[in-house]
């Protein structure tokens, strides 16, 4: 066959080929934007600045890869900006008032506050894998449900004074970089590996590309939907630990519009929306996107509601950019 | 001025670099039926886009009645009275059977789409076909060959002159495919010129006034029909003479390794047989007869009441799990649906089934993987860039080779094949007959449900032949012939 020829080119041709490739046009809209910000500003690309940014990412980026647990799995989860307030919530009350007369260390106060995060993503994959409501409404609804019983929870007020053991989380440094910096790489370099390395991961895609496909062949379609749902709602609630440790209190309203930046993140980095496609570097670079525009446009002094118009175009271009890029990539697979 | 309604003259078309078509030509006279030929990826179905406007040629001409003109989006072929039955069929599943035919043509009164208007515009195309649907029917309901004609009243709807049918008789059965004969000469009376592109000889001989055969993106010859015998149309689609299409039977046929009793569910009834250690067996039956579903329920894909018996123990496969655990696995009759993740690289596919044997902990072994995965590559002939090629890219008959290397790496005992050769050329047909032998030699035994009888005459050890449901009969090789098959399968006085 003539166009099954043995791909010999160079390096560029290799690069085209790749699955990577795709994300080039996210990495020119990071170079394009950093040039211009530095230039503009003078202080952007100094390490302090990085370390901010970063810093700013920590809880959006983790509530990224909650999502795309789901998302690569081919369904969708709203409820975690709600788990994320859930957690945040819990673990801060269990260190300072109790919950439900409970008080424990920090550490316990962490593992109970996952445990009754992950009942929200049980009830989440239970309903999605069981019944054929579509994931989308079903998120809504627990999204909905969550927050009131985050309201309840801490009686409609914000859980503060909490023990510096707690805020040292976000302040705290190891090695000149902030724990809550080094909890979020650990959260990527994990992710990297469970999607690219192991068996569930590639069950994770399979089930995304095709439900059915993926079932025929023998793969335990509903356990691993259901499971996706668990690991996201686990790590939705560190995303709200983390962002209780940062702020220094529990707001029942916190992470409120959090899915919607994690969307975004991980579109701009490239997870199909229709499942069975993202890279854990697209999701990070997508997330470290959206915290450049908001602290570059600080930099530059433009106001947050010129940050929105700017982050709605940037989403729709990478977007167009990654298919741009991908169907070049096809072209050069296909040689 | 030149006679032909249709001329393609010096068509090229490339890819990135890649000529999937070159230098090729095509001419059409009206009332004509001109079958396209070729194997998968000879380029039948771009030079076909090329002329519906949904592809455009990198170079070359088009003249309609002589005069020259521009095709690049679908709209401009409409224009031009050319109009294609796609083999996909690209319909609006919640729109009535009317509205899918008009769809984006309404005819408004008062802005309001003109209801009454609509259904008879419809009637009147059912009329000149010979075919009745209720215009207001939605179209979901209706079978894939139901579906097929409404689109061939849509095409019609358009006022064309030329028609051209992208293989559309692979999913039919045989009276389906008669009624499709029927019309397609109905449409060479009112004058219509058809191009139809097929791999089946039946459609040739039966329809057909010449053969245009294409291969590797070239014109490889063209023949007229009534002067040629299948052996001409054969060679020049792969340039050698195919004397056998089907292998010299070598298995052995065992032991009882499998014993079918009393199968039912809501669309099989008591199916009862056993299956035999190298055995191929048939399934032959009209679309609807329930081949597809009693396969899905043996492998556990479907619920079903009564028993299995795999090697002398009692076993109820409740999953696809369950079922390949045991040693069964299930080639679907939809592979970009149900036998592949079409996005993902031949390697992923192929050792989907086995991700435990792969990997240690849950960490997956390249190494490994790879040895699996070329091995399959070699033993079935996947012919690819290798073995990270998106299977999305792969010809049909690739493809289906993948499903095949998937369902091999589970080392089944039970291979259960349904429609194998579906939408795959003539070469990599006599491929996968070949493999089957291959793989009853070793010893698997394998069930091949099929819509085309004279392939399972030619690779069955033993034919049974189902007709709504039921089991209508049972044919050894001695006493199986197409019509006795077909007598089958029409039968109303099923047994059992």
């Amino acid at each position: 066959m003539k166009s099954l020829k043995e791909n010999g080119g160079g390096f560029f041709q290799k690069l085209k080929g790749s699955k990577y490739f795709e994300l080039s046009g996210l990495v020119c809209l990071i170079i394009v934007y950093s040039i211009i910000v530095q230039t503009r500003s003078g202080n952007f690309l100094t390490m302090g600045n990085i370390n901010n940014i970063l810093k700013e990412i920590v809880v959006y980026g983790i509530l990224a890869t909650a999502l795309t647990f789901p998302l690569i799995n081919g369904t969708f989860d709203l409820s975690i900006e709600s788990t994320c307030a859930l957690g945040g919530t819990c673990c801060a009350l269990l260190v300072t008032d109790g919950l439900f007369g409970i008080k424990t260390n920090l550490f316990m106060a962490v593992v109970i506050s996952i445990l009754i995060c992950c009942l929200v993503g049980v009830v989440n994959g239970l309903l999605v894998s069981r019944t054929k409501i579509d994931p989308f409404i079903v998120t809504l609804g627990t999204q909905t449900a969550v927050r009131g019983i985050v309201y309840i929870v801490c009686n409609n007020s914000a859980v503060t004074s909490l023990p510096d053991s707690f805020k040292y989380l976000s302040s705290g440094k190891v090695a000149g970089v902030s724990v809550s910096i080094w909890i979020l790489l650990l959260d990527f370099v994990l992710m990297a590996l469970v999607l690219g390395k192991t068996s569930y991961g590639r069950k994770i895609y399979a089930i995304g590309g095709s439900y059915l496909a993926a079932y025929i062949s023998g793969i335990n379609v509903k356990r691993i939907r259901f499971s996706t749902y668990v690991i996201s709602a686990a790590l939705s609630c560190i995303a709200g630990i983390l962002s209780t440790a940062r702020v220094g209190s529990a707001t029942p309203n916190a992470a409120s519009g959090y899915a919607t930046i994690a969307i975004s993140a991980c579109a701009i980095g490239g997870v199909a929306l229709t499942g069975g496609k993202g890279l854990t570097i697209g999701v990070f670079m997508g997330a470290l996107m959206m915290g450049m525009i908001t602290n570059g446009m600080n930099l530059m002094f433009i106001g947050s509601n010129w940050q929105y118009v700017v982050r709605g175009c940037l989403m729709v271009l990478a977007v167009f950019y990654a298919q741009w890029f991908s169907k070049i990539s096809n072209k050069a697979t296909n040689k | 001025m030149s006679d032909f309604i249709l001329e393609m003259k010096h068509i090229y078309k490339s890819y990135g670099g890649i000529h999937a078509l070159s230098d090729v030509g095509l001419d059409l006279k009206a009332g004509e039926v001109l079958c396209l030929c070729g194997e998968n990826g000879a380029g039948k179905s771009t030079l076909m886009k090329i002329l519906a406007g949904v592809e455009t040629p990198t170079e070359g001409e088009i003249y309609i009645n002589g005069r020259p003109v521009r095709i690049t989006k679908p709209i401009d072929a409409f224009n031009e009275g050319i109009s294609m039955v796609h083999q996909e069929l690209v319909q609006i599943e919640e729109m009535t059977v009317a509205e899918n035919i008009y769809v984006g043509r309404f005819k408004t009164k008062a802005g309001f789409v003109d209801k009454k208007a609509l259904r008879e515009n419809t009637l009147k195309l059912f009329e000149e076909l010979d075919i009745f649907f209720e215009p207001d029917s939605l179209v979901r309901q209706y079978s894939v060959a139901n579906r097929q004609l409404i689109e061939i009243a849509k095409a019609l709807s358009h006022n064309c002159s030329i028609i051209i049918f992208d293989e559309p008789t692979a999913a039919l059965t045989i009276e389906e495919t008669e009624k499709l004969y029927r019309i397609i000469r109905r449409l060479k009376q009112k004058g219509m010129a058809v191009i139809l592109i097929s791999h089946r000889m039946e459609d040739i001989y039966a329809v057909g006034d010449r053969v245009e055969v294409l291969k590797d993106g070239e014109n490889s010859g063209t023949l007229r029909v009534s002067e040629s015998k299948v052996d001409d149309i054969v060679k020049l689609m792969i340039g050698r003479t195919m004397t056998q299409q089907f292998p010299h039977k070598t298995n052995q046929v065992g032991d009882v390794i499998m014993e079918v009793k009393n199968l039912t569910n809501s669309k099989i009834s008591n199916i009862s047989f056993d299956l035999r250690r190298g055995e191929v067996l048939g399934v032959a039956g009209l679309v609807g007869a329930g081949r597809t579903e009693l396969l899905r329920a043996i492998f556990g894909l479907d619920a079903c009441e009564g028993n299995l018996t795999l090697n002398g123990k009692r076993i109820v496969n409740q999953s696809p799990m369950d079922g390949l655990k045991r040693g069964f696995a299930l080639v679907p009759e939809d592979r970009k649906d149900q036998g592949l993740i079409l996005n993902q690289s031949i390697l992923q596919n192929i050792v989907l089934s086995i991700l435990k044997k792969m990997s240690a902990w849950g960490i997956m072994k390249p190494k490994k993987e790879t040895v699996v995965c070329e091995e399959y590559i070699q033993k079935l002939k996947i012919r690819a860039s290798g073995k990270n090629m998106i299977v999305q890219m792969l010809s049909g008959g690739n493809q289906q080779k993948v499903v095949l290397g998937k369902c091999l790496a589970s080392k089944p005992e039970i291979l259960l094949l349904d429609e194998p050769t579906r939408g795959v050329d003539v070469g990599a047909k006599a491929e996968i007959y070949k493999i089957i032998n291959d793989l009853a030699c070793e010893g698997i035994s394998i069930i091949v449900v099929s819509s085309e009888m004279t392939e399972l005459l030619g690779i069955s050890d033993r034919i049974l032949v189902m007709h709504e449901g039921y089991l209508s009969g049972e044919l050894s090789m001695n006493e199986a012939s197409e019509e006795a098959i077909m007598r089958l399968a029409i039968s109303h006085e099923a047994v059992g």
